[in-house]
């Protein structure tokens, strides 16, 4: 089948004018080179020395924790794949109530402020798991199954339903047609979200430095603590340069195994069926028990939590949700609504930017060959920088005028889209790829010229994907990690921000008004989600 | 065919989203910027770390009044934590992100004026502040603008009810009867970790700190990650169920613990252990490269005034480093200004920290 794929690029090639596809490649191109090369070279070229870096590849503290973030990340990969596989094929394949809510429901963990989760999950966990491997397994677990269920769901739809009968036909066993077919079929949405997957994990700090416990560092941890609390920023970069270039070395690779294993299939998606079989009923309404209850418990300790006080349970937080004054002259400084406003026009930004950019560069590397792949491979880069890194890169890059952008509301949202496309790419390619090669033969003999062929059977279909899209986007950008959390503010503290402050203040209220607006982030994380794909998917 | 159909129909349905998204954007950024367009000379942009109230206190107040009599408008930059603001301040030397930044305290002032973040200045107000604080820094890079000390808060029902003698200096926490109680912060992460380290230095000597940080792993010392994670998960005095009745935390942690209670208490049901204290000072400076060093000089001087650091405690939860202001109830009932706290000169922080967190974290962590 590969050499099908080629078919299809050769076509689209002869089709569109190479103008028009050096276009396409140069706004997404002129995207990241501005806000991710650009700054990740600043700070790297401010603070590093090639002493301190050669200094930090022959630490052998480094290298220990070093392997550790490695083994953790590649544990936490499997787990999660091993545990979403299932998961992702039951939502995709079958259609029953509430299958949309479910959806919905595994994607709130993904955007959970770490902090807060984790101490929800601190609070859960028996005592001898504390400060454990198993513990940080656990943990990235919750966090990171929407993504096995996003990527691995959206390629499974694709299957048609005629290859698993005529397997059954040709004498497989269920299981063999599952491995046989199924699983070849997946391998490339398997590689793509154990990447990701690998990534985050592998990059992983709030879950560290909450359920790991000091004896448990990453790398991450390290730039962390160096960059932010011992003041030494060249180490911090010094490490973060290694993980950079090892982890971009893993994307790579990634990429290069998932082209030669790629099977395409010219197929829509297929209808989901009734779980009709006693069996198939059976695992249907296992497989939704089992995502209720593992992130409903946390998610519901979380906002049991908003309901504690001293001990005792209380409204307390509640009645007060939307102010920062909690008696005459006794403020926690925080705003919780003003906050709320805030995420939800930071998500408004984001999505926006996310998906004009991610609609753009996924067609741009659909028509392009080479460059196509090396932009594909350059969006996903952002994931494998240490959040210090960017985020120090952008303070120090736009800092002058006419650029001075740092204290710009808007350089936030645009962040948080630089972790997004890379997903909203994946997710737009998958349903590009899959459009058969003698469409635009067909719509060439119609008269369309190659630019409307290309609207009308390429972009125009894209709007399941780009509500998906959207939705993954909206979700990131609420719960806000790594670069943009060190970016300086004013006036626009966003919930993750505010509920990072209110917990970490002395006294049950802040800390009760934390967990409120925890919840109430996980709420309308989830009602966004579930409204945006309703709608359209 | 019934495909094509959906296809003519749905063609303008993602451009439509798109517009739609980019517009509210554009609305949003329109409101978004006009009240930071104003970077006039009229207006002081206040780098501060997160804990620093952004509008609707006492303190905000102050900041207004200061803005109605000087003509100047304060804008607060909410820079993250104090090490987050010291290591963008020290990024930024000489083309800053504000005019003024608060906040940067004793253990590392050392590192920002050697990095040359400030520019010096000799407030009006200077006699005013605290003698103990204004002669730390002898050249004025930065003004002391408040202070607190970091100490071990105990659980006053647990020793009450065990009882037990609450311990009475740093040498006590190696006692047997006190295994096990004591959770502290890892110093490479966390500031109050670092200073409680340092108090056992001064304490115990250079050369004799890391016999008693053996003996307190052997007592079975719990180590955090973070204040939050002792404080709330370990601590049996919050309002989290933790274990241990004895935790590093701040000295006005128990005032904290009174006011922000429903219904709120007279007494704080934590204590401070006043022996085992490590003073902290805070800093405010004149950001080098500012355009407005006179405006910024005025808002120093309203810093130390009484006006302003009068509302300190409350909001801050620290003491204010100007002398005679008056203290709220809730303090002078749970908390005591704390008259013999171990410090240690700034610059030999600076020089010394690296070694003495890789050593503990040697002693204690592995």
């Amino acid at each position: 089948m590969d050499t099908d794929s080629s078919a299809i690029k050769i076509d689209t090639k002869n089709q569109i004018s190479s103008e028009v596809r050096f276009t396409f490649l140069l706004i997404p191109a002129a995207f990241l080179a501005l806000f991710f090369t650009f700054p990740v070279f600043k700070i790297f070229s401010k603070v590093l020395s090639i002493n301190g870096v050669l200094e930090t590849l022959t630490d052998e503290q480094i290298l220990k924790i070093g392997l550790f973030t490695i083994s953790q990340a590649l544990l936490s990969t499997f787990a999660t794949l091993f545990l979403g596989v299932i998961p992702a094929i039951v939502l995709s394949k079958y259609e029953f109530r509430g299958r949309r809510a479910i959806g919905a429901l595994v994607l709130i963990p993904f955007m959970l402020p770490t902090v807060v989760a984790a101490s929800a999950f601190v609070a859960l966990l028996p005592e001898k798991l504390h400060n454990t491997l198993a513990a940080i397994i656990i943990v990235h677990i919750f966090f990171n199954i929407a993504v096995v269920v996003r990527i691995v769901g959206l390629a499974f739809a694709q299957i048609p339903k005629g290859i698993e009968q005529s397997a059954q036909t040709l004498g497989a066993s269920s299981i063999e047609t599952f491995f046989k077919v199924h699983f070849r079929l997946l391998t490339s949405a398997l590689i793509s979200s154990a990447v990701v997957i690998f990534l985050f994990t592998f990059t992983s700090f709030g879950v560290i430095q909450v359920i790991g416990g000091p004896t448990n560092s990453t790398l991450e941890v390290e730039v962390a603590r160096n960059a932010l609390v011992l003041g030494d920023v060249s180490k911090a970069a010094a490490i973060s340069v290694i993980q950079l270039i090892f982890l971009s070395a893993v994307l790579g690779m990634s990429f290069y195994y998932s082209k030669r294993n790629n099977v395409i299939l010219k197929s829509e998606d297929q209808v989901r069926s009734r779980p009709e079989s006693l069996r198939e009923k059976f695992l249907v309404a296992s497989v939704v028990s089992a995502i209720i209850v593992a992130i409903s418990i946390p998610i519901i300790a979380l906002i049991s939590s908003s309901f504690r006080l001293g001990g005792d349970w209380s409204l307390f937080a509640w009645r007060n949700w939307n102010a920062s004054e909690i008696r005459p002259g006794l403020s926690t400084g925080v705003d919780p609504m003003s906050s709320i406003v805030t995420s939800i026009q930071f998500m408004m930004a984001s999505v926006a930017i996310t998906l004009a950019i991610g609609l753009i560069a996924s067609i741009a590397i659909f028509i392009n060959g080479r460059a196509g792949k090396i932009l594909d491979l350059g969006f996903a880069l952002p994931l494998a920088t240490s959040g210090v890194t960017l985020g120090f890169g952008i303070l120090i890059s736009f800092s002058y005028s006419p650029i001075d952008w740092r204290s710009n509301w808007w350089i936030i949202p645009v962040g948080h889209s630089l972790i997004a496309i890379p997903f909203v790419i994946r997710i737009l390619l998958l349903k590009l790829r899959v459009r058969p090669s003698t469409w635009p033969q067909a719509a060439a003999t119609l008269g369309a010229s190659p630019i409307r062929s290309l609207w009308t059977i390429d972009i125009a279909r894209m709007r399941a994907p780009l509500a998906i899209g959207a939705g993954v986007a909206a979700a990131i950008s609420l719960g806000e990690f790594g670069a943009t959390t060190l970016l300086t503010r004013t006036g626009t503290e966003s919930m993750p921000i505010a509920i990072g402050n209110l917990v970490s203040q002395t006294g049950d209220i802040p800390r009760a008004q934390g967990f409120m607006l925890a919840s109430i982030l996980a709420v309308v994380t989830g009602i966004v989600v579930f409204s945006i794909e309703y709608k359209n998917a | 065919m019934p495909a094509e159909g959906a296809l003519l129909r749905s063609k303008f349905r993602p451009l439509f989203l798109i517009v739609i998204l980019i517009v509210v954007a554009i609305l949003a950024t329109s409101c978004g910027t006009s009240d930071q367009s104003s970077s006039s000379s009229k207006t002081l942009t206040l780098v501060t770390y997160d804990s620093f109230p952004e509008k609707d206190t006492s303190l905000n107040e102050a900041l207004k009044s200061f803005e109605k009599e000087s003509g100047i408008k304060v804008k607060i930059a909410n820079a993250g934590d104090t090490g987050t603001m010291l290591s963008k301040a020290i990024l930024t030397a000489g083309n800053p992100e504000g005019d003024v930044i608060w906040g940067i305290d004793n253990a590392s002032i050392a590192l920002a004026i050697e990095e040359e973040i400030f520019q010096p200045y000799k407030t009006k107000n200077f006699e005013k502040i605290n003698t103990n604080l204004s002669n730390i820094l002898k050249d004025n890079e930065a003004t002391p603008v408040d202070y607190g000390d970091v100490c071990i808060n105990y659980d006053i029902e647990y020793f009450a009810s065990n009882k037990l003698e609450v311990p009475q200096s740093l040498s006590d926490l190696t006692k047997p009867e006190y295994k096990g109680l004591l959770a502290v912060q890892n110093p490479a992460s966390s500031s109050p970790g670092l200073a409680f380290l340092m108090a056992t230095i001064v304490e115990f000597g250079e050369d004799n700190w890391q016999e008693f940080w053996k003996d307190l792993k052997e007592n079975n010392v719990e180590v955090g990650e973070s204040w939050d994670d002792t404080y709330y998960q370990s601590f049996s005095g919050s309002s989290g169920d933790g274990q241990y009745p004895l935790v590093v935390s701040y000295s006005t942690s128990p005032v904290a613990e009174a006011l922000f209670s429903e219904p709120p208490v007279e007494i704080s049901p934590t204590g401070n252990i006043d022996s085992t204290c490590f003073r902290q000072v805070e800093f405010a400076g004149i950001l080098k490269g500012t355009e407005k060093t006179k405006q910024a000089q005025q808002l120093i001087d309203f810093l130390v005034s009484e006006k302003f650091q009068k509302e300190i405690p409350l909001n801050l939860f620290v003491y204010p480093a100007a002398e005679n202001i008056e203290l709220d109830r809730a303090f002078t009932k749970n908390s005591r200004i704390i008259e013999n706290s171990y410090q240690i000169d700034p610059k030999l922080i600076e020089e010394n920290r690296k070694d003495w967190i890789e050593t503990w974290t040697q002693i204690v962590l592995r």
